[in-house]
């Protein structure tokens, strides 16, 4: 304990200055009153029984003078302004920044989540601040949160509320820069970090940094068992050439050392529909596709757990992923005809809704290029009609394109042919899937000169009349005869040509649509989730937890970032699709193996936190003030005492 | 909170107040009216005694002593029975009325309000008697004697009736039975003797009355009260005080408190009915009176009682 007040000989000498008042008043009260009674005789004679009372009573007095003494040594006390030496030390501030990833809701060393032994840390170094001393905390996740922004270190421990481990990667760069700046200008400024050290490389670049940095930088490594099985990733998709039918791909890695049985159960709307049972080496990942799954609803749920029912080492925040799976979007088909050929039509009619089919004269070139922007397959039928220009960025399906000789066409022409049989054909190629050509009857055709890399479907006795071209993405498909020139529109493989043309030409990256990862920013194409539209500018982010965000849209596209694994949906509020609906699967990103990945590092050991400090002696105001405050309740009491005749 | 509020003090009479003022004069002159009105029929200034004189009436036989007169031998006895008896006759005797005032100390604390009241009870008996053709004589006792106004007769001696209590004042320790001894050795004739006292005789209150009894007075005591000595208020002395005897230098230092203050009061409660029990016990009159009853009032009690003018 220190004085910061008045110097010892001045407290002194008011103390014997006080004593000596204090004893002088006092006297002066005990001076009795003098009462003149008529009959003394009859008051000895009562007050001659009341002996004992009488001690008690004289008794009282030199208690009164203790108190009113006690009260003096109370206010010199004050008067030499008493302070524990922890209060001498100069102010200092400290930023606390705390390690909110996934993996700090993984087991600990020595039992308990990671995130609960960091928080104890911190509740420890926040409870040995001083008054004067300031804080603040941040939270390092996939994105960076100032929980309580610097203050006094009294005003901290109140705000602070334990936060919880998010979904996603902890990123200490943007964390630790705003830690940085924090101290900027700051008294005495240090950094403590608390991690499991369970960090990606940018993250531990970054704390590398801060150690090595201008501010004192120190770290406290709440680590556990690095072993992890879960879910690395789960998608789905639909089949390229069946789109009623879905197919799911599911990776599993277990981080341990020793090998796990695993059940993995995919179901939708709570239906199952897949489960997989491995064994999965240690150290090893497992990769299953699900195909052909029949799929009652649009959500896709998997859950892992152990054949033998003992908990999966690792958080079981990965044990649980989610997949959307893709709309069907019908085929977007812009048909180019003089409007003669209803065969054509029908073929195209038969295929339902999953075609979008847009007619265009062959002379409305303005129309053609407007529905050829947003198509994904143009169909150029136009018989008699000289070939129009053909639009770009657009896939084409070309009937009898050299019928007039000075087409303008990619595919070059070989010769007129009189009545061709069509020969031979490719029946190993999707395009001809299901399609028989053969006793087609044509009347009249055109061969095409091909180069290296067209993909010649059939031939009429070796020559090509029907190719297929692949022009940097754009597909050309070149049919050397007139559909109405020849009894194919008869066929049965009238239609399923068309179709197969249309799947083949339409189907773009058919690959498996992610969910999207937690914490993480994403941007999500509008089109893709089934939502076109180009005049969208709002749209409405309802998270898996409820929550609802509004969200500009620009292109198209909109930026999300979902922090909760589970189902997201997207509604767009405006323009062409207003009252759009399209569900997203948000999943925790691959935690992989849950180690200390500072254990190894001589800088981390170098900047060690070591043990928690004593917690500071009375955190809050000065004790003058408490001791000033008794003193008058005191002396209130005893003046009224006094007045009341109580202790003289 | 009583802390700052104080009762007020009964008022005290200033040194050069008249107590026989005109109000006084005025209260006396209804007190003669209702007196006259209650001893009417009886005959005034007859107080008969036992004692032989020159009257009619046969008293009592003695042995004939050379030197008696010879006209009061009975003869007839001496017929009879050969015995010389000469005949004794009563004789009436006006008996004075003596009022005895105390005039210690202790009669004069609490501002001289008992023996401002003493003065005024006597007066006013003093007046009935008088009035009543009574010869009245006035003393004031204390311990080292008295003061005493001779028997007088008649209304107009009642100025000097207050002539005579005007110039006492309290003053001197209590010793009503050696005051008592002096004044009936000075003045042994018998009579109706009042005292008028507060009895705060440390050697025995009663003590004095009896010893009036004893030498063939007629005593009637008369304790005149001041109810804030007799039960006095806590706040006036609570807490560390020195007791000081109005009649003396002894002091006592003592802490009281309720309690303390609540045994005085029984004390002194016991210490009254002691000495009412004592008198009534004896035939002798007792009549308590506090100040706060009115003077007048109490000499009409004391008529209602009866035995006390007649």
């Amino acid at each position: 304990m220190s004085f910061a007040g008045w110097p010892l000989a001045s407290i002194a000498a008011f103390l014997a200055a006080g004593v000596a008042g204090v004893t002088a008043l006092y006297l002066l009260r005990i001076r009795r009153r003098q009462v003149v009674v008529p009959f003394a005789a009859l008051w000895q004679e009562v007050l001659r029984t009341s002996e004992a009372r009488r001690l008690a009573r004289r008794f009282r007095r030199p208690i009164s003078w203790l108190v009113q003494v006690a009260l003096l040594v109370l206010l010199a006390l004050a008067l030499a302004d008493p302070r524990p030496d922890a209060w001498l030390r100069p102010p200092r501030t400290v930023v606390f920044v705390l390690d909110a990833g996934a993996s700090m809701a993984a087991e600990a060393d020595g039992g308990g989540r990671r995130m609960d032994a960091a928080i104890r840390r911190l509740e420890g170094e926040l409870a040995a601040l001083g008054p004067a001393d300031r804080a603040a905390v941040i939270l390092a996740g996939p994105t960076t949160d100032v929980a309580v922004p610097l203050a006094p270190a009294p005003e901290v421990r109140g705000r602070f509320v334990p936060p919880e481990p998010t979904a996603g990667p902890a990123r200490f760069d943007d964390a630790l820069a705003v830690a940085a700046a924090l101290t900027q200008g700051a008294r005495d400024p240090s950094i403590l970090v608390l991690t499991d050290g369970a960090v990606d490389p940018a993250s531990r670049a970054a704390l590398e940094a801060c150690v090595e940095g201008p501010v004192p930088c120190r770290i406290h490594r709440t680590p556990g068992p690095a072993a992890n099985v879960g879910i690395a990733a789960f998608a789905a998709r639909r089949r390229p050439f069946d789109p009623q039918r879905v197919e799911v791909v599911a990776r599993i890695e277990n981080h341990d050392e020793r090998p796990h049985a695993v059940v993995l159960e995919v179901t939708s709307g709570g239906v199952p529909v897949g489960r997989v049972e491995a064994t999965i080496p240690a150290g090893a990942e497992h990769r299953h596709v699900f195909d052909d799954l029949d799929v009652p609803g649009a959500v896709l749920e998997a859950r892992l757990a152990s054949a033998g029912g003992a908990p999966l080492p690792g958080p079981a925040l990965d044990d649980v992923a989610y997949a959307a799976i893709p709309p069907v979007r019908p085929a977007r088909v812009v048909l180019v005809t003089d409007g003669t050929d209803l065969f054509l039509d029908a073929a195209l009619l038969s295929l339902g809704e999953s075609v979008d089919v847009v007619a265009v004269a062959p002379d409305d070139a303005a129309g053609l290029a407007e529905a050829a922007a947003r198509a994904d397959v143009a169909i150029v039928d136009v018989g008699a009609e000289p070939l129009p220009p053909l639009p770009a960025g657009v896939h084409l399906v070309v009937f009898d394109p050299w019928r007039h000789g000075d087409a303008d066409f990619p595919i070059p022409k070989g010769r007129d042919v009189r009545r061709p049989f069509l020969t031979e054909q490719d029946r190993s190629h999707p395009l001809l899937e299901d399609v028989s050509l053969v006793d087609v009857n044509v009347a009249r055709g055109t061969t095409f000169r091909t180069r290296p890399g067209d993909e010649v479907l059939v031939r009429t006795v070796g020559e090509p009349i029907v190719v297929l071209r692949d022009e940097g993405g754009r597909k050309v498909l070149a049919i050397g005869f007139d559909p109405r020139q020849s009894d194919l529109p008869l066929r049965v493989a009238f239609p399923l040509l068309l179709a197969n043309a249309i799947d083949t030409l339409a189907a773009e990256a058919p690959g498996y649509v992610a969910a999207v990862r937690a914490g993480v920013p994403a941007v999500l194409d509008l089109a893709d989730l089934g939502l076109a539209a180009p005049s969208a500018t709002r749209a409405r982010i309802v998270g898996p937890d409820g929550t609802a965000t509004r969200v500009p849209v620009h292109d198209g596209r909109v930026r999300v970032l979902l922090g909760q694994p589970g189902i997201a949906e997207v509604v767009v509020e405006d323009g062409e699709a207003a009252g759009g609906r399209a569900r997203v699967a948000v999943s925790v990103p691959a935690l992989g193996a849950l180690g200390d990945g500072l254990a190894d590092r001589p800088w981390a050991a170098r900047a060690e936190a070591g043990p928690v400090p004593e917690p500071f002696p009375v955190v809050d105001d000065p004790l003058w003030f408490l001791l000033l405050v008794i003193v008058a309740l005191a002396g209130a009491v005893e003046w009224w005492t006094y007045h009341r005749r109580i202790t003289v | 909170m009583s802390l700052f509020r104080r009762r007020a003090a009964p008022a005290a009479p200033a040194a050069d107040d008249d107590p026989f003022d005109e109000a006084f004069l005025a209260r006396l002159a209804l007190l003669e009216v209702v007196a006259r009105r209650t001893f009417r029929g009886r005959h005034r200034a007859e107080r008969k005694t036992r004692k032989v004189g020159s009257g009619l009436e046969f008293a009592d036989h003695r042995e004939y002593a050379p030197g008696d007169d010879i006209r009061n031998l009975d003869w007839n006895v001496y017929m009879r029975l050969g015995q010389t008896l000469v005949r004794l006759y009563e004789e009436d005797e006006d008996l004075p009325i003596r009022i005895v005032v105390d005039r210690s100390g202790s009669m004069g604390t609490s501002g001289g309000v008992k023996f401002e009241y003493a003065r005024k009870v006597a007066a006013a008996l003093a007046y009935v008697g008088l009035a009543n053709l009574d010869r009245v004589g006035v003393s004031c006792i204390f311990a080292a004697g008295h003061e005493t106004l001779p028997p007088v007769r008649g209304k107009g001696r009642i100025f000097r009736v207050f002539d005579f209590l005007r110039r006492v004042r309290p003053e001197g320790p209590t010793d009503l039975v050696a005051a008592c001894a002096r004044l009936t050795a000075a003045s042994p004739e018998p009579g109706l003797t009042i005292l008028i006292s507060d009895f705060y005789d440390p050697k025995g209150a009663f003590d004095a009355v009896n010893l009036l009894r004893f030498r063939r007075h007629e005593p009637v005591a008369i304790q005149v009260l001041v109810p804030d000595e007799a039960s006095p208020r806590p706040e006036r002395v609570h807490g560390d005080v020195t007791l000081v005897d109005a009649e003396g230098t002894a002091r006592t230092d003592v802490t009281l408190d309720d309690g303390a203050v609540r045994r005085f009061a029984q004390a002194h409660e016991r210490f009254c009915r002691a000495l009412e029990r004592n008198c009534r016990t004896r035939g002798i009159a007792y009549f308590r009176a506090p100040v706060t009853v009115p003077f007048d009032d109490l000499v009409l009690r004391m008529f209602r009682a009866g035995g006390l003018l007649r």
